[in-house]
């Protein structure tokens, strides 16, 4: 009676161990650092055009030193297809632009397209991305319906501004698990079992936290300050010169502690979310996923990049950007459900087939990041 | 040529562990690879991918598989000549160095140079019922929040208007279409401001105050046509619009608090603009107050009587405030009134 099914399987995948894996990522702070800065240089003397070619530079490095069980990801984009996208971007940006600061009523008409447009624009993204992404010669793909992306991305936060924000953390769920469930791996979704319960958990963790954080640094910031208005009392501190250093320390004070609360509300959020999502993701009979991202290193991570990145002018983005993939990569491991060996990329096999042509002139990166 | 690397059919996840010869003499070349001793299969055509720092360069071949070395540092004898030269720059530290200064310079040019050039050519090219439509929209909008109808009485308003008229008449060179309109604006209070299309609103509170002093009014009404004459409403809309995207193209992906650092800094470089601006009108007014025969000073007593009504002490700025102000400091435009008489 169970001879067929023990056979069947025995048949599918013969004598396969299943076997875990760390993701690795090999880029050096300082090899991408000279990447950017000639990126940047190019940018800047063709005044944005080629923008295009850098962002592909770009993630062709960060694709290509992020190896699992031996190979690399690969980023597939050319500059042209992000040129094209960048371009038709530029020209919504400028007539948007031209629309808000001259003629305020089209502004708001130029506002309503991009709403109704923005679960296409999303859908389209991830679809380019997902595409554009390839390991072991198999390419990702997303498949997402505009309907879906209307209810999780507009119909739900409108909601949740009517429940008092109280809604807001669903919604993210239905936005990870949206963003997540569409994309395919050898013609198999993922399929995502994230709760709901867990955002709660995760946004209540992290505005607990900040709001702890803030507390502190604000009575410490008191004691400060009443040290401060002690000193003043001395008549000839009191001009108005004193007053107005006063009122600038204060606001950069008040900065300061904006900052760490939120660093450490960043912290906290992105690293239980990542890793409930992550371990409640699995790649169906293909592979299993599991992240362990620890919450205080990831909080350092955000806070000191940050720092790092506005003390630096901006100098340090090349290291903070290759210290977080660093980081993100360590903490994710995959568990090979079948054999890796025996995947087929099910796009490039579609590819010769009609429909496609259609969907592939619209293959062009939306987004100006 | 001998390397070693992976070898994966068209579409499939399988990868051979590969030994790759490239033989290559003047008429043709050729690929064979091997697994093991075994000749799997052989080329006559390759393309090479495209090449980064530290990463291996994969071939691709004619039937769609690709051959992708172990050894990140390999590279082709097809190799383009920009690539390489890519390369080279990113390995060699003093060409790196070149590009930080190069790209601050560029950006400083970019920034404090062309964005603003460009801003003022787009500014004056634009045609004048686009001008018109816009500023209609802008005087609009005002309207619905914060202006309401004038309490002047019939009898000011006259007398304001052909201040405003007579002199406008003897101006050398003044902009077309110049339009006066007075409203009460309880929120904003004493202030008069321009629109592009050379609508100049004077709110009463403003009027109230220089009631008195008819010279120090026609200064502050010369300061919002200086506005219209050099068009710096526009200007500056369309320069925070270049900026904007041009920081977006640079940064591209930054987050969080890292954006709103750098936001700020393109905010506080649109202030500094916006002083200049200010400086300009002003050098305007006092230039056009002198044509017409009057005192520089009657700018200083507008000046002095703005600042008392908005209760601020003349004397109390000249702070770190002076760099988030769209303004420069009463202070220094009473002085820069003063000063050449």
């Amino acid at each position: 009676m169970d001879l067929s099914q023990t056979d069947s399987a025995t048949n599918t995948t013969p004598q396969f161990q299943p076997y875990s894996r760390r993701v690795e990522f090999s880029g050096s702070g300082k090899e991408f650092f000279s990447i950017w800065i000639v990126n940047i240089v190019l940018t800047l003397l063709t005044l944005g055009i080629y923008s295009a070619w850098a962002k592909v530079r770009t993630y062709r490095y960060f694709y290509g030193h992020t190896q699992l069980d031996g190979h690399r990801f690969d980023y597939l984009a050319t500059p042209i297809q992000i040129l094209k996208g960048r371009i038709l971007a530029f020209i919504f940006f400028v007539i948007y632009m031209f629309c808000t600061q001259f003629v305020p009523v089209l502004g708001i008409l130029a506002i309503f397209i991009l709403l109704f447009l923005t679960p296409w624009i999303i859908n389209q993204g991830m679809r380019f991305n997902m595409r554009m992404s390839r390991y072991r010669n198999v390419r990702f793909n997303f498949k997402g319906s505009y309907g879906e992306a209307f209810v999780v991305f507009l119909l739900l936060p409108v909601a949740s501004v009517f429940t008092l924000y109280l809604l807001l953390p669903y919604v993210f769920k239905r936005m990870d698990q949206y963003l997540h469930s569409h994309i395919e791996f050898s013609d198999t979704p993922i399929s995502v079992n994230t709760k709901g319960g867990e955002y709660y958990l995760a946004a209540l963790m992290a505005y607990v936290a900040a709001g702890i954080v803030a507390v502190i640094m604000l009575a410490l910031a008191g004691a400060f300050g009443f040290g401060l208005e002690a000193m003043i009392q001395d008549p000839e501190m009191m001009n108005d010169q004193a007053g107005a250093i006063a009122g600038v320390s204060i606001m950069v004070m008040m900065m300061i502690v904006y900052f760490v609360a939120f660093a450490v509300a960043t912290g906290i959020y992105q690293t239980h979310i990542r890793n409930h999502l992550l371990n409640s993701s699995e790649l169906q009979g293909i592979a299993d996923f599991k992240s362990d991202l620890k919450m205080i290193d990831y909080t350092l991570l955000v806070f000191t990049n940050t720092l790092a990145i506005v003390f630096s002018l901006g100098l340090a983005y090349p290291w903070a950007k290759v210290r977080s993939a660093r980081m993100l990569s360590n903490a994710t491991e995959v568990t090979f459900l079948c054999d890796p060996q025996t995947l087929h990329d099910q796009l490039g096999e579609q590819q010769s087939a009609f429909g496609e042509e259609a969907a592939d002139m619209f293959d062009i990166d939306l987004s100006l990041g | 040529m001998q390397v070693t690397g992976f070898y994966y059919l068209n579409n499939q996840s399988h990868s051979t562990e590969v030994t790759l010869w490239l033989t290559q003499d003047s008429s043709c070349e050729q690929v064979r690879i091997y697994s093991g001793d075994e000749l799997l299969v052989q080329f006559d055509q390759y393309r090479q991918g495209q090449q980064l720092s530290g990463l291996p360069v994969e071939l691709v071949f004619i039937d769609g598989s690709r051959f992708v070395p172990h050894s990140a540092s390999h590279r082709w004898p097809s190799e383009s000549a920009w690539d390489r030269l890519l390369e080279r720059i990113e390995k060699h530290k003093t060409a790196v160095l070149g590009c930080v200064i190069a790209s601050a310079v560029l950006a400083w040019l970019l920034f404090f140079k062309f964005i603003p050039a460009s801003a003022a050519v787009v500014a004056r090219s634009l045609p004048d019922s686009v001008v018109h439509a816009a500023s209609e929209q802008t005087l609009a909008a005002l309207e619905y929040v914060y202006l309401e109808p004038t309490n002047l009485d019939e009898a000011q308003q006259t007398h304001i208007r052909t201040l405003w008229q007579s002199h406008i008449a003897k101006m050398d060179q003044a902009p077309e279409h110049l339009v006066l309109h007075f409203y009460s604006a309880p929120e904003i209070g004493a202030n008069a401001f321009a629109l592009p299309d050379g609508q100049v609103v004077l709110t009463d509170e403003l009027a109230l105050i220089l009631k008195d002093n008819d010279t120090a009014l026609l200064a502050v009404l010369l300061h919002e046509i200086g506005h219209v004459q050099y068009q710096h409403g526009l200007t500056l809309a369309a320069q925070s619009a270049g900026s904007s995207v041009t920081l977006a193209l640079m940064f591209g992906d930054l987050e969080g608090f890292a954006e709103i650092i750098m936001g700020t800094g393109s905010a506080l470089i649109q202030q500094q603009f916006s002083r200049d601006m200010e400086r300009q009108a002003d050098t305007f007014a006092l230039e056009q107050l002198s044509q017409l025969g009057y005192h520089r000073s009657a700018f200083a007593e507008a000046m002095q009587a703005l600042a008392q009504a908005h209760g601020m002490d003349e004397k109390e700025q000249g702070t770190l405030w002076d760099y988030l102000s769209s303004h420069p400091a009463i202070s220094e435009r009473i002085e820069n009134a003063h000063k050449t008489d």
